[in-house]
């Protein structure tokens, strides 16, 4: 079921743009744009949704019932959800796309693994996955993996002349572009109230950004390059993504000030669209 | 600030070198290798080359004696060579091996993929590599030649008492001289391969996964016919007296004319696509299926007799006098011994 409605319709879209542009990186690449772009109405979507979250979390009256109800639980879901209703908020704004898109990307980056076949088994599983309609197996296999100095099917290393070991140049990008990505995304701390030691969902998010490049790296540096290559060119168009929605954090990547402010804004009722957490002046 | 930026670029591009150092090759998803030779069956498989009694399957010794290497893997079915029983690896190795002890005697680490077996011809070992190369050794171990192509090498070559012929996946078929690695000839199969010629009087029977049998000239090449298979074909072909047999990988079998390339007979057997070299009875052919079906078809095109195995069978059977030896790919066991009428006679590793 998986693999006939998500796996192979993308391993043939993969293969049939290999077959286009005749170089296995370049189909990556496109491919992976093509996906994004697909997905792009359902990220817009999940950012407007968690920026709606963020803004809710500042508001007055719900910082307000998080202590008065920390207690009764129920009492607590019931005001918050009545709190949302009056602004406008839908809770599974921001997950639902999230939901919908997690399938894709998985099956883009399993579509991907399974069209870099380097033993006869992997190729005998890839040919079964081709539709004879579309493409033709005698002319496409074997793929050309070889994209710049890389063979897509291995990890990358490039070998300068005079070093007795390759550089994992490809790992090193991956890390520092899965940095700037996550820096870039993350709301300032003030709009998340990421300065408080109670919100765990901002601590983890800071763990996370902290621990993901060193993960995002070392699997480039071990599994095949065609892998980062995804890796670095969804990187780079989720930056791109942020940018167009104008939701890139920028100061995140600048010197911060040490002195911290809590804030908290009122939000006017009935508000369909995000309201800007923009603070209008500084305490 | 700037420092600290550029020391956490440092710290990356350090932590990146360390893990190039601890870090193995990608996890590899293969089929494992069988060979036999004597009283003894040899299994190359994941991390590990073994050495099988065929008498009762027990272990005489096993490569590496201590812990399997992280990211090293053995696929490629062991062949002997000489004194040394050879095996390559995927982390560009090949080990030339003590066939009685399992001591490693030399290697050549400068390789990439051993995915096929070498072949010894005329005291030269012809070792095909994914790396695009065809490495050319003498016994002890020296590199004497180096043939290149525009892609990998997954089959084993043969020959014909005088040349090397190796398929590459780049849809050629190369005729090689085996002393100084020089191209005799090279023809366009159409199609990639990975699986080697069957070797005729003055013909080569070339089977690839664009569904095609094709038979080649010896001496130059020339395709003499070609037969269209219903689907790709992932073994290599049999010739016996004047037919050609072979199945696909959508569970048919083919006999086809030695001569004129004309179907004698075909034999459709549903949801069992055939993958690895059959073994050649006198009563038949045994196929192993990716069902784990092991499946005795005779020459008339008929089958006999169907034995199931917990597991996906791409190995091939191999004859080893006696005994029929399947290699397990996704079972508890790898490796099942047969007698000849189907019957179990030992699994490794042994179950309780």
């Amino acid at each position: 079921m998986w693999d006939a409605l998500i796996i192979t319709p993308f391993i043939n879209a993969l293969l049939f743009i290999y077959s286009l542009v005749g170089n296995f990186g370049i189909a990556i690449i496109l491919f992976t744009i093509l996906i994004r772009l697909i997905t792009h109405p359902l990220m817009a979507s999940q950012i407007k949704g968690s920026k709606a979250m963020q803004t809710l979390q500042q508001d007055k009256r719900y910082i307000e019932i998080q202590t008065k109800y920390k207690d009764d639980k129920e009492k607590l879901a019931v005001e918050q959800q009545k709190i949302m209703k009056e602004l406008g908020i839908n809770p599974f704004a921001s997950c639902l796309p999230t939901l919908i898109q997690f399938p894709i990307i998985i099956g883009l980056y399993q579509a991907i693994i399974q069209s870099m076949a380097s033993t006869p088994l992997e190729m005998m599983n890839l040919t079964r996955h081709i539709y004879p309609g579309l493409l033709k197996v005698s002319s496409l296999i074997p793929l050309n993996s070889q994209f710049l100095w890389m063979d897509l099917g291995q990890p990358e290393r490039l070998n300068l002349p005079g070093l007795p070991f390759g550089i994992p140049i490809l790992a090193v990008v991956v890390a520092l572009t899965t940095y700037l990505q996550s820096k870039l995304m993350t709301p300032t701390a003030s709009s998340t109230n990421a300065g408080d030691p109670n919100n765990q969902a901002a601590m983890m998010g800071k763990m996370m950004n902290l621990y993901m490049p060193f993960l995002m790296g070392y699997m480039a540096l071990t599994l095949a390059s065609g892998l980062s290559v995804y890796f670095f060119t969804s990187n780079l168009i989720g930056i791109g993504q942020y940018a167009l929605l104008g939701q890139l954090n920028l100061s995140n990547l600048l010197p911060k000030k040490k002195t911290e402010v809590k804030q908290t804004i009122d939000v006017k009722p009935a508000q369909n669209k995000p309201v800007s957490t923009k603070p209008k002046s500084k305490k | 600030m700037k420092a600290k930026y550029i020391t956490t670029i440092f710290v990356l591009v350090i932590l990146a070198m360390l893990l190039t150092a601890c870090s193995g090759a990608i996890p590899t998803n293969s089929i494992p290798g069988v060979s036999a030779n004597g009283d003894t069956a040899y299994l190359a498989n994941a991390g590990e080359v073994y050495a099988i009694r065929l008498a009762d399957g027990g272990l005489n010794w096993k490569y590496p004696a201590e812990k399997a290497e992280a990211g090293r893997f053995y696929y490629a079915a062991p062949v002997l060579a000489g004194d040394y029983l050879l095996a390559g690896d995927y982390l560009n190795t090949l080990h030339a091996l003590n066939p009685s002890s399992g001591f490693q005697q030399w290697n050549y680490t400068q390789a990439g993929r051993f995915v096929a077996s070498p072949l010894v011809v005329n005291d030269v070992i012809v070792a095909p590599n994914s790396n695009r190369n065809v490495y050319g050794f003498d016994l002890s171990g020296t590199l004497l030649w180096k043939f290149g192509a525009t892609d990998g090498f997954w089959a084993q070559p043969v020959t014909d008492g005088t040349l090397a012929f190796v398929a590459g996946m780049d849809h050629y078929l190369y005729a090689i001289q085996p002393a100084n690695g020089n191209l005799v000839w090279k023809m366009d199969l159409g199609g990639a391969t990975a699986y080697p010629p069957a070797v005729g009087e003055d013909k080569l029977y070339q089977a690839t996964i664009a569904s095609e049998l094709i038979a080649l000239n010896t001496a130059n090449g020339a395709v003499q016919w070609r037969f269209k298979a219903d689907s790709a074909i992932w073994m290599q072909p049999v010739l016996r007296e004047g037919v050609l047999y072979f199945g696909d990988i959508l569970g048919n079998v083919y006999a086809v004319d030695e001569a004129t390339g004309f179907q004698k007979w075909k034999l459709s057997m549903e949801k069992e696509p055939l993958m690895g070299n059959p073994a050649v009875l006198e009563n038949g052919l045994v196929f192993s299926s990716e069902t784990g079906n092991i499946i005795l078809v005779d020459y008339n095109g008929v089958r006999q007799w169907n034995r199931t195995i917990d597991g996906k069978l791409y190995s091939g059977v191999v004859l080893s006098g006696e005994t029929l030896l399947v290699g397990v790919t996704k079972g508890k066991i790898a490796l099942v011994a047969f007698d000849l009428n189907g019957n179990q006679k030992w699994v490794y590793p042994p179950q309780d």
